[in-house]
């Protein structure tokens, strides 16, 4: 049997004239390629961080 | 490019590809679906982003389509498909403006849906659709209100509509099925898809019951003796009655029949002397039918009343709103009861809000088919709704251009000054009547706009040496008008490359 409520939740509402300047200004292009690229620099970061504190240590 | 990249890359090919093979099949939702995780494994797929627009727009979702190409004509500038894609779509501005529209009205729709205003709803969405055809979201939600509401007709004709421009839409499909569950009847489960391969399932075994009836025909053995028996027995019974039984019912049959005929000739005699007595009541009668024939007459202008606007109804149900406005024109409000009187004013209401848009769409297609006559009628038709819209104005003028009518451009031309005086528009219409009013040797009203060069008009003025003027009027005027909201497209051009005309007729470059 249909939910018409739990249906309706399905629909969104479409991108219209008015706003396709700020979408396509705010457009999130981050893709898969940027996010490991990032986790990488994190990575390296944390790494050099590490290196530096056991210097100071001995 | 690490190797991270490299195998994101070829992913997000792999997944194109997919996407592809689904949107040759016309699954769009399935093609949508890869799309989108083909551009998050890789932004700069300039190939999936231009499909990922195609299927958008396949499936009325106009903006956001543009949206995507110019997304990638910003990747990669030179050599991509997107830049023909927007010119396109810029070169039918009116269209662009009218699909935008259309999902503008979808999308009040949706909140009127969500605040419980089904009816509501429900007529946006009609006329959402009527300016978007394609708006695949907006037929889904009028489908399912049709459903709720027990209108199963309607919303099997929508759903079916989507699933020939959407294969395999799994919302369209799961209507579908809730309909033939409510209905019981399974064949409205049947979506145009399983139609096709059904239709070939039973023109496949067809033809398999044709073959082993040919092959039972000529099987011959041990089957035979039995048969001919049969029908030997079968032929000698047949013999046997013929000669026998027959001739007897035949001579019973014709003695009856003789009585029969005297039988009927009293009667006949005894009906035509009634015949006779009603004549006369009849002649009696003739004047009583004559002084009520004028009470008829009134009884035939209520019931025809109450025809059209029953006509308009159904009109307006199945969206031909041009019927619906003929019907609702030929209404005598004077002879319609109360309750029929409050049904009138309801949907004259509701078709005067539509009017406009409906009479302005009609014009439009007549005009894009170089129909001018019928499209100056609908403008008129449009404007006589009360509007002043530019664009109407202006496509009327084109459209008298059409016809060769020279007085009527002018009138329009004029109309439209005293209706924009004191603008730009309302200048260069009062130049426009100007000249022509020059040509006919005619006078025109001046309004008293600002006529002096300095406010800009200098160059619509060199305009007016006719074959500019005219191509004002018919190509760029249009065109900027309809362009209007390509001043809003202005914005898309914001990423760089497009080029758009606002509606004054300038060119602007992004930046």
């Amino acid at each position: 049997m249909l939910d018409f409520d739990e249906e309706l939740k399905k629909f969104k509402p479409s991108l219209e004239l008015e706003n396709a300047e700020d979408t396509i200004r705010h457009q999130d292009m981050t893709d898969i390629v940027d996010i490991l690229r990032e986790l990488g620099t994190e990575a390296r970061q944390e790494g050099n961080g590490t290196v530096h504190d056991g210097e100071n240590k001995g | 490019m690490t190797n991270a990249e490299r195998e994101a890359g070829l992913l997000s090919d792999r997944y194109y590809n997919e996407a592809l093979n689904r949107a040759r099949i016309r699954d769009l939702t399935g093609a949508a679906e890869k799309l989108r995780v083909s551009l998050q494994l890789n932004k700069k797929n300039v190939q999936a982003r231009n499909l990922y627009g195609l299927v958008l727009y396949e499936r009325g979702e106009t903006v956001a389509a543009l949206r995507e190409w110019i997304l990638s004509q910003n990747i990669q500038p030179a050599m991509n498909s997107a830049s023909q894609y927007i010119r396109s779509v810029e070169k039918e501005a009116s269209k662009l403006k009218q699909m935008s529209r259309g999902i503008s009205d979808y999308n009040e729709a949706l909140r009127n849906c969500q605040d419980g205003n089904d009816d509501v709803a429900s007529l946006r969405l009609r006329r959402a659709i009527q300016k978007n055809p394609r708006l695949i979201d907006a037929q889904l939600l009028l489908a399912l209100i049709n459903i709720r509401e027990r209108r199963f007709n309607q919303a099997k004709r929508l759903l079916n509509r989507v699933l020939k421009t959407d294969r395999f839409n799994p919302q369209a499909v799961r209507y579908l099925q809730e309909i033939a569950e409510q209905t019981g009847n399974p064949a409205d489960r049947r979506t145009p898809v399983e139609d096709d391969l059904s239709d070939e399932a039973r023109n496949g075994s067809l033809a398999r019951q044709r073959t082993a009836g040919t092959r039972n025909i000529f099987r011959v053995g041990n089957d035979f003796s039995p048969a001919v028996n049969i029908i030997f027995g079968v032929a000698v019974g047949l013999l046997a009655a013929c000669l026998l039984i027959v001739p007897a019912v035949r001579s019973s049959a014709v003695k009856n029949n003789n009585d029969r005929i005297v039988e009927l000739t009293t009667t006949i005699d005894a009906q035509n002397s009634q015949i006779d007595e009603l004549n006369n009541e009849i002649s009696t009668k003739d004047e009583t039918i004559s002084s009520t024939s004028s009470a008829q007459n009134e009884v035939q202008k209520t019931s025809d009343s109450a025809e059209h606007l029953l006509k308009a109804l159904q009109a307006s149900y199945n969206e031909d709103y041009e019927t619906a406005l003929t019907e609702v024109d030929q209404v005598d409000e004077d002879c319609l009861t109360a309750d029929e009187k409050t049904i009138y004013e309801s949907l004259s209401s509701s078709l005067s809000d539509q009017a406009f848009d409906v009479y302005k769409n009609l014009g439009d297609t007549a005009y894009y088919q170089k129909d001018y006559k019928s499209a100056a009628s609908y403008y008129e038709k449009a404007l006589a709704t009360g509007s002043n819209d530019y664009d109407t104005l202006v496509l009327l003028v084109s459209s008298y251009e059409g016809l060769g009518d020279k007085q009527k451009q002018m009138e329009t031309w004029q109309k439209i000054a005293d209706a924009y005086a004191g603008t730009d528009n309302g200048t260069y219409a009062q130049t426009m009547a100007d000249n022509l009013a020059d040509e006919l040797g005619v006078s025109t009203t001046d309004t008293g706009s600002d006529t002096s060069d300095s406010t800009g008009t200098g160059d619509t003025t060199t305009g007016g040496t006719g074959t500019t003027g005219d191509t004002n009027a018919s190509g760029t005027a249009g065109d900027t008008n309809a362009t209007g909201t390509t001043g809003n497209a202005n914005t898309s051009g914001t990423t760089g490359n497009t080029n758009t005309t606002t509606a004054n007729g300038t060119n602007t470059t992004a930046q």
